[in-house]
């Protein structure tokens, strides 16, 4: 369970948060501007909180604080057990499409050729394996968003951040993917979307909007 | 399929001509006095290839320099905003416009060896600076060091620090982000600042010779050389001048090649 109840203030917005997330599927919407990528900040540790709380409530391990400004803990981004595909994808320009998916492997100690083999099947699942020996700006937008996506489900973590992750692919291709993402997850996920036909079939929506970040639907 | 020509304004076409004589001439003169027939023989007589040993060894030590202290610099200044930044920066930026002779003198004083700094240099390594090669090495960095720092800064604002934070999102810590994600972005700006630091330390002369002075075999450097031959043997320094041309040639040459692009 990730509970997060704060505010922060990042020059015109300010946002109010009252959520309690557990594992599964939630759904965040909001209008344009109105905060939905400042709580994913917040909750991935690119943006602290000016009051409030963050925490992560495990049964094996307990209760961890990842932020609190009265009580000055701010755990940062690269300690949180998180993962983010970012709107804007942010690819590695010098990687090839495999090993931006498998950097996360890399890095947590695997070989070369295990981090690889261990990215492989998430080219698979979001549909660009043929794609694996290109560099991000041999790709189209979609392609780069389906990359970005790969990396960030490739990552092990126990909260997955995902800001509108098949805004840039066609419809025929994020059918596929969506199911993906809707059958896999025992982690915790949140996908910020605008897409009506997701949102209708959401189990649980937080939605942003006046400067508050509510949740109204069951988890 | 090419744009048209567009017309240049009338009153820009003479003085543009004039700065381009400017630029030219003097090309054009050293080349026409150059003593082509014996250039070879007196580029490798026995003084000049000292002073290229000398030139080589301090410039390129020079730019390893830059690479090791300039590129932190420039990280630390890419990445943070605010007033001791800014104040950093003017200090960074000072070598290029301070008059070399001026740095020359304030390294002479801070780390000559009755210098504010030189006294303990000396006794704990060992190392003096006054009138040796080291001394050599040390003005160059002074004086190249801002032309590799500003080009590595703006490289790194380009990219922003969005892939820092990508990076840390996948739960990268800033050294793993730094070796695998801003380094090998940022290979063409370290070859092309290197380029410049280089070429900068290379024809260093104001500083070295009021620090390191003009001691044949160790600190008597091209364009020292070049400077103290114009009295005695004119068509020397002519000769030395030319190869110091060609190779500043080379070198933005180089800049401009494929291989510093992206």
């Amino acid at each position: 369970m990730i509970s997060l109840h704060g505010t922060t203030v990042r020059g015109e917005l300010s946002l109010a948060i009252d959520i309690d997330l557990g594992p599964g599927l939630t759904f965040v919407s909001g209008p344009n501007g109105s905060g939905k990528t400042t709580l994913l900040r917040v909750l991935a540790g690119l943006e602290a909180l000016d009051s409030g709380e963050l925490r992560l409530d495990r049964e094996d391990t307990g209760s961890r604080i990842l932020d609190a400004p009265a009580l000055g803990v701010f755990v940062a981004a690269h300690e949180r057990p998180i993962s983010v595909a970012f709107q804007d994808h942010r690819l590695f320009p010098r990687m090839s499409v495999l090993d931006n998916v498998a950097f996360a492997a890399r890095f947590r100690g695997r070989s070369r050729a295990e981090a690889r083999a261990l990215a492989r099947p998430f080219l698979d699942a979001v549909g660009v394996a043929d794609l694996a020996a290109r560099r991000p700006h041999q790709l189209s937008i979609g392609q780069q968003q389906r990359t970005a996506l790969a990396r960030a489900l490739a990552t092990p973590a126990e909260l997955l951040l995902l800001d509108e992750p098949l805004a840039a692919i066609d419809t025929l291709g994020s059918d596929e993917i969506r199911s993906h993402l809707h059958h896999a997850p025992q982690q915790t996920t949140l996908w910020v979307t605008h897409d009506a036909d997701e949102l209708a079939g959401a189990q649980a929506l937080i939605s942003v909007g006046d400067g508050v970040a509510r949740q109204n639907g069951t988890t | 399929m090419s744009a048209p020509p567009r017309p240049t304004p009338k009153p820009l076409v003479v003085p543009a001509a004039l700065a381009v004589a400017l630029l030219a001439l003097p090309i054009v003169g050293l080349l026409q006095r150059a003593p082509w027939s014996t250039l070879i023989d007196r580029l490798t007589s026995p003084e000049i290839l000292d002073a290229i040993r000398v030139s080589l060894i301090v410039s390129i030590s020079a730019a390893v320099l830059c690479l090791l202290l300039g590129l932190p610099l420039a990280w630390v200044l890419a990445r943070h905003d605010g007033r001791w930044t800014a104040a950093l920066r003017i200090l960074v930026l000072l070598p290029m416009v301070l008059p070399p002779v001026v740095g020359g003198t304030a390294l002479l004083f801070a780390l000559g060896r009755r210098g504010l700094f030189g006294e303990w240099i000396d006794r704990w390594f060992g190392i003096t600076l006054p009138f040796t090669t080291a001394g050599a090495v040390v003005a160059a960095t002074f004086v190249a060091l801002p032309f590799f720092v500003t080009t590595i800064e703006s490289s790194l604002r380009d990219d922003g620090a969005s892939l820092d934070e990508a990076a840390a999102a996948i739960g990268a810590s800033p050294w793993q982000t730094f070796v695998h994600v801003t380094l090998p972005t940022l290979r063409p700006s370290i070859a092309a600042g290197l380029a410049l630091s280089w070429a900068r330390a290379l024809g260093e002369f104001g500083a070295t010779i009021t620090v390191a002075g003009s001691l044949g075999g160790r600190t008597r450097t091209l364009p020292v050389e070049t400077f103290l031959a114009l009295e005695q043997d004119p068509q020397t320094a002519v000769a030395v001048s030319v190869l110091l041309l060609v190779v500043s040639l080379v070198v933005l040459t180089v800049l401009r090649g494929r291989w510093l692009t992206r």
